[in-house]
């Protein structure tokens, strides 16, 4: 947004006076705590609502800041007082219980450090194009997240057998006749100790842009599950019916013709983050000097597995060597890699990387066309020049 | 450095130019003075367009005075701005099922409306 920077005051000041025609519905002014003001580096692919993709030359360290951490959000950013917030878990518990920020203070928290995706990140490069916010390489980002154990409040709301998923609601609200953004996490993955109920994030309490006052973190699954200014969790014997469960963040059962329209009982929703990477410098359409030694450097990750190995290739290619593995690693998160390179001849070069996980899975050359434009995994390219200094 | 004997990078963080929208301010730049060597035009320009880089817009959007354009202005931005719609990369079919779904979602349009608003995306896309 090129606007210069107002104060969120002045703003929601002269939108009272300006009456409701700034706002849907009648939700109120004071609903909308979106910071109107420049986005700073990052690529703005919608100002409102809010989506802004973090240039990929700029995930240079392992953890990425939280000035540079990707947004993503359905709705406007929704303003949540902390002394006013609750949440509320109800539905196959024994004990439905309401809880306070204060309360959730109180209870035993940890930190760790997960990278997040979009499922959307890449939609961009997939032809025939899909329609949705374009992101192409920075929807995704590595935090260190401190929050509860969902596991823990699980077990203080004495969750049921019969519980199946948690439905999770947050405290955005939908524009116009949309659809409320509720998700369905499975049980199992519910229960596990590793997924959180963060407040904090690399150590300063959530923006509102990044879910303040609690989000869900869902360490090795794709971002949707991580459930921002989450308000309500339902526990139910059965998915949530809604739109954003039943119809998005699926993909199709088998691989289908490009373009093809898929019919959502041969969908399947996406659970965790499959292999990937990508190339972080040199960025797309660098000169380099021939002659002159540089590192090839960016990101591989794959959900819930590890990282074997990142190969890269200088020559479209033709010839692959393996790169070296960053020193920090932890589940859950990216490992970046290191390609020492010497151009040695003048040209229009082709860069290309691509992971093989733990368990064997390795990047496509070719994509899987979906219509919702997910999942993105396909081995990365940068384009270089090199020339004679 | 050679950008900030003038004016500090603030100018430069609010940017949201293309590639060649850089290419342009950086040879006005050097016109005013800018001591930076033609053999690194280029490479500056790939890292302010990578830096400060906003995508080219799939769709010339802008006021005009069609009726596609003007209902485009005013019922579709009620709940987002033009941005996303100027990245769609559609055709004729996948318009309709988008302002089928926003329809759905809540966006005002009678039947005319909707062939004048699906006239005007169609119309104007580049068709890079």
């Amino acid at each position: 947004m090129k606007a210069a920077p107002i104060s969120r005051r002045r703003f929601l000041d002269a939108a009272m006076r300006a009456g409701a025609a700034t706002v849907i519905g009648a939700r109120g002014v004071a609903a909308i705590a979106q910071d109107i003001s420049a986005s700073g580096p990052l690529i703005v692919h919608s100002a409102r609502p809010q989506d802004l993709e973090t240039p990929v030359q700029l995930l240079t360290s392992w953890i990425t800041s939280n000035e540079l951490f990707y947004i993503r959000s359905h709705f406007y950013t929704p303003a949540i007082r902390e002394d006013t917030w609750s949440l509320r878990v109800d539905g196959e518990v024994a004990a439905p219980l309401t809880l306070s920020f204060d309360m959730l203070m109180r209870m035993p928290s940890k930190t760790m450090p997960v990278t997040l995706e979009c499922a959307g990140n890449g939609r961009g490069y997939y032809d025939p194009p899909v329609a949705g916010v374009q992101w192409q390489k920075g929807a995704v980002g590595t935090a260190r997240w401190t929050g509860v154990p969902l596991a823990d409040l699980l077990r203080m709301a004495r969750i049921k057998p019969t519980a199946k998923f948690l439905w999770l609601d947050g405290g955005d609200t939908p524009l116009g006749r949309a659809p409320d953004f509720i998700r369905s996490l499975p049980i199992q993955k519910a229960l596990h100790g590793d997924v959180l109920l963060a407040y904090a994030m690399n150590g300063e309490r959530l923006a509102p842009a990044h879910g303040f006052p609690l989000r869900l973190v869902v360490p090795g699954w794709e971002g949707a599950y991580s459930v921002k200014w989450l308000t309500h969790i339902a526990a139910s014997d059965r998915d949530h019916p809604g739109a954003f469960v039943s119809t998005s963040y699926r993909v199709p059962r088998y691989p289908v013709l490009p373009g093809a329209l898929v019919e959502v009982p041969d969908t399947v929703p996406i659970r965790g983050l499959v292999v990937k990477s990508i190339i972080t410098a040199p960025i797309d359409g660098a000169t380099l000097a021939r002659g002159r030694t540089l590192t090839i450097a960016g990101f591989a990750w794959s959900g819930e597995n590890d990282i074997r190995t990142v190969d890269v290739s200088i020559d479209g290619g033709r010839s692959w060597g393996a790169a070296r593995l960053g020193r920090d690693h932890a589940p859950y998160t990216w490992r970046q890699f290191l390609f020492p390179w010497t151009p040695d001849e003048p040209g229009s070069r082709v860069l290309l990387a691509r992971a093989t996980d733990t368990r064997g899975r390795r990047q496509p050359l070719a994509a899987d066309w979906n219509p919702g434009g997910y999942a993105w995994d396909v081995v990365d390219r940068v384009r270089v020049e090199v020339q004679t200094a | 450095m050679r950008c900030t004997v003038c004016h500090a990078t603030d100018l430069l963080e609010q940017q949201r130019l293309t590639r060649e929208g850089w290419d342009r301010e950086l040879a006005k730049m050097i016109g005013w003075g800018a001591a930076i060597a033609p053999a690194r035009v280029d490479e500056i320009g790939a890292y302010l367009a990578g830096r400060y880089a906003r995508p080219a817009p799939w769709l010339r959007l802008g006021a005009d005075a069609s009726a596609g354009s003007a209902l485009m202005m005013t019922r579709c931005t009620v709940c987002h701005a033009t941005d996303l719609i100027a990245a769609q990369r559609l055709n004729a079919d996948g318009w309709r099922r988008e302002l089928a779904k926003m329809i759905g979602w809540g966006a005002v349009l009678s039947a005319s409306e909707q062939d004048a608003v699906l006239d005007y995306l169609q119309s104007d896309a580049s068709g890079r």
